[in-house]
């Protein structure tokens, strides 16, 4: 009997603690009772895994039946009676397929993580909200006249989303619902407008003004100009400056000076993020060589089959999902529009219709000002002065919640007439004016250019675009080929520069307008017959000196694209592709000569003659196969340290600045005994560049075989050392794609480095032939869903280099073999 | 024989057939209910019968993405994909062995208290 009460006691334990964990979360682990339902929990993810045959959907105002066939790409072709009839169903089958994505993405720029995944994002959120990320958002909806087209957009698209998320019942949650224990949150109008802020952030967010204080007070005014130019001194601009060579202004760097006083450290937002989430403002890993994105295209005079040709190759932080996704918009005699969207947003944002072709680089313009202001309390103020009166700061108080809905953290955040203030670690308030929190109606001028016939007109259309600022590029069938850096970019007062922190107090330091659309950096169908663009400076400032930004790229990506663009006079969608992915180095072409130049000079150094050996036993090409660009890299890493020690302390109050641009060191190296290259940690010798060049070869080698062992024991092959990581947003290992071997290294057309998290993310070739054909590739799938097959279907594609061929119906009985899934939406009566 | 196992069979499709409608609580209500019924049947039926139900769940899912779930969930949970599937069937086993244990002591007593008042 004791023992059988025993047992009952052990049972009744036993159940009131499963019970404990079956209904509410105990610390990272779910709520075991709905999580583990293999009916209604986490395994039903599985069971949507795949596209079923048939479905159908209802959306509220929708105005007449949507067809939607999915073909064997799982790209949805949506064919609608109207614009906006498309724009809902495109909301409902993005939802379908990305909705954690869509969620996170939009909490991100709203500054609302914290509410959906708990208090630990709460520094990510009080970053987007003190940036005015969501203020602007919210006043920019506010704005939009209720019968504008931009307005429509982002309703329509709402309605199509939610019509997806109000259907969802436990068993139709996507994956990290079940693990946070989450529903998805309704869509709003304005969470489109979140969205595409949050990419503001990504592409325009710049800390020159910061970079430069910190080299300032390291190594004074003169020098700090030198090494964060405002002109880039290799010249490839992407207006052609009618050479047919890169220009080269090289001149002597001047000798580090005397160090001046800063007056304290500008905030800046980035040095807060902590490593939490893949996308959401996490810069860890990012490389300067690794963002960025080429775009290129021919001119049919220069095509093998007499068509104009256009390369398309962003360069953004690779996830999982991807930032893209793929889809086909057709309303008959009104719009045929197929590319990649951003899941959130309202339309096509890289593509083509049956006319034309068009795809964006990053402008790296300087769009964001900061002004150190003089307000009327340390601590707390209310007011702020200009021009000797005082004028009131626009309060909005903050609040922050945790997932359970509990207030957090409160805040209030203030404005300037120029933007957000905020405070830095010593104190100084400063404001910053950024373009990207005054944008204007992209969705429309997006929307109008979807439905232009050439070139010209599609410019046209997109010309009230305003940020963030992109390289547009555009093909059309007539063989037109243009390109124009579109965006808004201030006129500032005085030297025009905007990388100098500038007085809050007066007026005079506003902005006095912008560059008229007509003056920006721009060419249509140049002499040389093609057009690229890479991240570089636009215009040569030979051509136009006005200030557009500073301390740009080194034009490594351009000045490759322009070598085999200038060599190819046939060119073939099929070499636009390998272009792609060209593993050629112009940096690796012009340094690896002065390593080996170096080396001559010591010849008594046995390490360095072996280092040096080795090196020139590599093509300077970032095959998979290569066994030497390892020494290369690791050769350039072991180089900054050294040639910048004078850069490398942070001064008081300061972050340590940037390392400079390897356009930098090229132009070192035409002055042997400059005072850059002399290491002031050995007091007693004064190194020259080839003695700091052979000092970094030999460390190199010391790393390299530490790590991967002996030369030609296999270890140094690229392809076990340079990877792609390809992490989900959650930066869930078992759900991310790492360690993907890719073609490509620093500064390749392919770029990959630092840890590999950020490369190619949408690669398309588009020929605008008698009928339009297109290739694309993107890392990832269409489907967020882990457990579809469609989740990294295109994966090895993509890391092989190769491109998978866009089917483009033109009506929605041309399927035949190649229909996956069909969808059909009706309006809700 | 034949009747203990076809009233596992049963339990179990019920279980599974309770699950599918109203959720995990299924387990419990089916364990609860039989244990109710048949009085002092002894709750490893119960221990059985529900991961029975729920085996029969996850055996209707398609096998490609179950297999691929199952491996991405166990990395996520840092579980072997067996211990994963061994969790879900363990759990689905223990709350109705402990459900069923429960009631049957409950019942027990109340027929013995029933008796002493006679």
């Amino acid at each position: 009997m004791m023992r059988r009460r025993l047992g009952d006691a052990l049972a009744g334990a036993i159940l009131l603690g499963l019970l404990a964990l079956s209904i509410r979360r105990t610390g990272p682990l779910p709520a075991l009772g709905p999580f583990l339902d293999p009916a209604n929990g986490v395994w039903s993810v599985a069971r949507q895994a795949e596209l079923p045959p048939s479905a159908d959907g209802r959306i509220p105002g929708l105005r007449g039946p949507v067809r939607v066939r999915y073909d064997v790409r799982g790209v949805p072709h949506i064919f609608a009676a109207s614009e906006t009839d498309a724009i809902r169903a495109l909301g409902y089958v993005v939802a379908r397929d990305r909705l954690l994505q869509m969620e996170l993405q939009w909490r991100a720029g709203a500054g609302r993580l914290a509410e959906f995944a708990g208090r630990a994002l709460l520094p990510i959120d009080r970053e987007a909200r003190q940036l005015g990320l969501a203020d602007a958002a919210d006043r920019r909806i506010a704005s939009l006249a209720p019968d504008s087209r931009g307005r429509h957009l982002l309703e329509a698209f709402s309605d199509g989303v939610n019509a997806w998320i109000d259907q969802l019942g436990p068993r139709d949650l996507p994956l990290e619902y079940h693990l946070l224990g989450r529903r998805p949150a309704r869509w709003a109008p304005v969470s489109s407008l979140y969205l595409l802020g949050r990419m503001g952030w990504t592409l325009a967010l710049s800390d020159l003004e910061e970079n430069h204080e910190a080299a300032r007070a390291l190594v004074g005014e003169a020098a700090a100009d030198a090494l964060y130019p405002v002109n880039s001194p290799i010249q490839e601009p992407i207006q052609p400056n009618g050479q047919r060579a890169p220009r080269e202004d090289f001149r002597p760097l001047p000798p580090p000076g005397r160090a001046e006083v800063a007056a304290g450290r500008p905030a800046h937002p980035r040095e807060h993020l902590p490593a939490l989430l893949a996308g959401l403002g996490n810069d860890a890993g990012r490389s300067l060589d690794a963002l960025g994105s080429n775009n290129w295209a021919v001119a049919p005079a220069r095509t093998r089959d007499g068509h104009a040709l256009l390369a398309g190759d962003p360069h953004l932080e690779l996830s999982l999902p991807s930032i893209w996704y793929e889809a086909h918009l057709v309303v008959p005699d009104s719009l045929d529009v197929y590319g990649v969207t951003i899941p959130g947003a309202p339309g096509i944002t890289i593509g083509f219709t049956r006319d034309l072709a068009w795809t964006f680089t990053n402008a790296e313009a300087d769009v964001l000002d900061r002004y150190e202001e003089v307000v009327n309390d340390s601590v707390a103020p209310t007011r702020y002065r200009v021009d000797g009166r005082w004028r009131p700061l626009r309060l909005v108080p903050q609040s922050f919640r945790d997932a359970a809905g509990a207030l957090v953290a409160v805040d209030t955040m203030r404005y300037t007439h120029r933007g957000p203030l905020s405070r830095d670690g010593s104190g100084r308030w400063q404001s910053m004016r950024w373009t990207v929190l005054e944008s204007g109606d992209e969705l429309e001028a997006f929307a109008r250019a979807a439905r232009a016939r050439t070139a010209p007109a599609w410019l046209d259309s997109i010309a009230a675009y305003r940020a963030p600022a992109q390289n547009m590029l555009v093909v059309d069938r007539a063989g037109t080929i243009a390109i124009r850096t579109t965006g808004r970019f201030p006129l500032r007062p005085g030297s025009g520069r905007g990388d100098l922190v500038q007085r809050g107090d007066t007026s005079a330091s506003d902005w006095t307008g912008d560059w008229p659309v007509a003056t920006l950096p721009q060419a249509i169908n140049p002499l040389q017959g093609y057009l690229a663009s890479a991240n570089q400076q636009p215009v040569d400032p030979r051509v136009d000196a006005r200030y557009l930004g500073a301390n740009w790229y080194t034009p490594a990506r351009a000045l490759r694209i322009n070598e085999l663009l200038r060599a190819d006079s046939a060119v073939t969608p099929d070499a636009m592709r390998r272009y792609q992915t060209d593993p050629g180095s112009p940096l690796a072409d012009r340094l690896v000569p002065a390593f080996l130049h170096a080396a001559r000079r010591f010849p008594a150094r046995d390490s360095l003659q072996r280092a040096a050996a080795l090196l020139a036993q590599w093509d300077r090409r970032y095959t998979r196969e290569n066994q030497r660009a390892v020494l290369y890299e690791e050769a350039i890493r072991q180089l900054a340290p050294l040639l910048w020690d004078e850069l490398r302390s942070a001064p008081a109050g300061l972050s340590a600045p940037a390392t400079p641009g390897t356009a930098i060191v090229l132009q070192l190296l035409r002055d042997s005994s400059s005072r850059w290259w002399d290491d002031r940690r050995t007091a007693d010798v004064v190194e020259d560049r080839d003695a700091i060049l052979a000092d970094a070869l030999v460390r190199a080698l010391v790393q390299v075989v530490h790590r991967h062992g002996d030369p030609d024991a296999g270890g140094w092959r690229w392809e076990k050392i340079r990877h792609a990581n390809i992490y989900h947003l959650l930066r869930l290992r078992s759900l991310s794609a790492l360690d993907v071997p890719v073609q490509g290294g620093m500064s390749t057309l392919n770029p990959s480095s630092g840890d590999g998290s950020f490369g190619p993310s949408w690669r398309m070739v588009v020929e605008l032939g008698p009928e339009v054909r297109g290739w694309g590739i993107y890392p990832g799938g269409q489907s967020g869903n882990p457990a579809s097959s469609r989740y990294l279907d295109r994966l090895d594609t993509w890391s092989e280099g190769r491109l998978d061929s866009l089917f483009v119906p033109k009506t929605a009985d041309e399927f035949g073999a190649r229909s996956r899934s069909e969808l059909h939406l009706e309006p809700v009566r | 024989m034949t009747g203990r196992l076809a009233g596992i069979v049963l339990a179990a499709a019920l279980t599974a057939a309770g699950t599918w409608l109203v959720g995990w609580w299924a387990v419990i209500a089916v364990a609860a209910a039989w244990q109710l019924l048949s009085r002092e049947g002894p709750a490893w039926r119960a221990a059985v019968a529900a991961p029975l139900g729920w085996g029969l769940l996850l055996a209707l899912i398609p096998l490609a993405p179950l297999g691929r779930l199952t491996e991405r969930l166990a990395g996520v949970l840092r579980l072997p994909a067996w211990a994963l599937v061994l969790l879900v069937l363990g759990y689905a086993s223990l709350l109705g062995w402990s459900t069923a244990r429960v009631v049957g002591a409950f019942t027990h007593s109340g027929v013995r208290g029933s008796s002493s008042r006679r």
